[in-house]
């Protein structure tokens, strides 16, 4: 019993480091004020890390080669990614903390896990949007990437009522299935963008196999 | 807010890995006033693989396997209490529940009103969790509030060299 007294002394007194996912939405800002509410310690050094996804929109297929067009959503993005930093920066100061603000593109549970490995930060902490099991699937999950692969305890933050913002979410999704063009790229919610490519390669795969076996038929019917 | 302790809610069973999350979240989170609650979902191990033929035959052979998963269960929970003793955490106690692990644990902590739940896991792999079902995915996607998921270090290694070899 005394060993583990001193053991729990030590790793009180140590200083530790601590990751908070953010992307400026509600779930995320939630997150970072109840780890700041109850389990901020002084002394931890919080590091917030931000993904900023270009690859959405390069990867969009509906943007046919337009180099102005693509390049001015570049720059939006680019802002936008600015503006957020600074918000973090902000909310920072303001619950009276140090730390680093990193702003990372890539795979967004991939670039948390490797950001915690690199600081050897001792937690993680993600928001989470309470998507159901079918929408996970289909759009992916960071903070269930981030759960599943950090070597570190991992601290999910939920909140209480998100059933509104679901709402919104069909409401977007019905959007998209009805009118093609233009409401992709005005979507209020960038997921769809995900969720679109996964239905185009769904579909192009599905051709590809009906090609394939009509091609196999021809076959036959030549060799008689 | 800060001064009234939180309630938290810690699941424990008989695994290495739910004790190292309890012994993390008391020397890094947890704070002198807060209340922790233990949770154990007492399941009768040996009705489940085995024996099961036996069991119409004999009342009292089924009444011995009872008190022998009583007892079983009877000892872990006085060791979790003294694991509480052990950590030093004043205001805790040690609670059972009955039923379906995951889904007990999300109402029990909505009706004890708890603000963290704590879990650990035990690094399964994707096909595993699916086939096997992991209680901490439960936990995680079905609550109301934050929940810590706590990693053993050492045994995430050794599933990660398996799956290298």
């Amino acid at each position: 019993m005394g060993v583990q007294k001193i053991q729990l002394i030590m790793a009180e007194n140590q200083a530790r480091k601590v990751v908070v996912a953010m992307d400026g939405s509600e779930c995320a800002n939630f997150a970072f004020d109840w780890y700041m509410k109850h389990v901020f310690r002084k002394g931890d050094e919080v590091i917030c890390v931000h993904i900023p996804e270009f690859q959405s929109i390069v990867q969009s297929p509906m943007i046919m080669a337009d180099v102005t067009v693509i390049s001015n959503l570049y720059q939006e993005e680019d802002k936008r990614v600015k503006k957020l930093l600074e918000e973090i920066g902000e909310n920072m100061k303001k619950h009276g903390t140090g730390g680093k603000v990193k702003s990372i593109s890539g795979n967004p549970g991939e670039v948390i896990t490797e950001v915690a490995k690199n600081e050897n930060a001792s937690l993680i902490v993600t928001g989470t949007r309470g998507m159901g099991t079918i929408r996970r699937t289909l759009l992916g999950s960071v903070s269930d990437y981030v759960i599943h692969h950090a070597h570190i305890p991992v601290l999910v933050c939920r909140q209480k009522h998100h059933h509104q913002k679901q709402q919104e979410q069909m409401q977007d999704l019905t959007n998209i299935v009805n009118n093609e063009k233009t409401q992709l790229l005005f979507c209020k919610n960038k997921d769809f963008y995900k969720f679109r490519i996964s239905f185009y390669k769904f579909y192009v795969l599905s051709l590809l196999i009906y090609i394939d076996i009509s091609n196999t038929q021809n076959h036959g019917l030549k060799l008689n | 807010m800060a001064d009234s302790g939180s309630t938290v809610v810690v699941c424990m069973d008989e695994s290495e890995h739910a004790l190292h999350a309890l012994k993390y979240y008391a020397s890094y989170i947890h704070k002198p006033n807060n209340k922790v609650v233990l949770l154990h979902c007492g399941q009768y191990v040996s009705f489940n693989y085995g024996s099961v033929s036996l069991v119409p035959g004999n009342p009292s052979l089924v009444e011995k396997m009872i008190n022998e998963e009583e007892n079983r269960i009877n000892t872990l929970l006085k060791r979790m209490e003294q694991e509480l003793k052990n950590l030093e955490i004043t205001n805790g106690e040690v609670v059972r529940i009955h039923g379906e692990a995951g889904h007990e644990v999300v109402e029990k902590a909505k009706s004890l009103n708890a603000d963290l739940i704590v879990t650990g896991s035990r690094g399964m792999g994707t096909i595993r969790r699916t086939l096997l079902g992991s209680v901490s995915d439960y936990i995680v996607h079905h609550s109301h509030v934050p929940v810590l998921v706590c990693k053993h270090p050492d045994f995430h290694h050794k599933q990660s060299k398996e799956d290298n070899k």
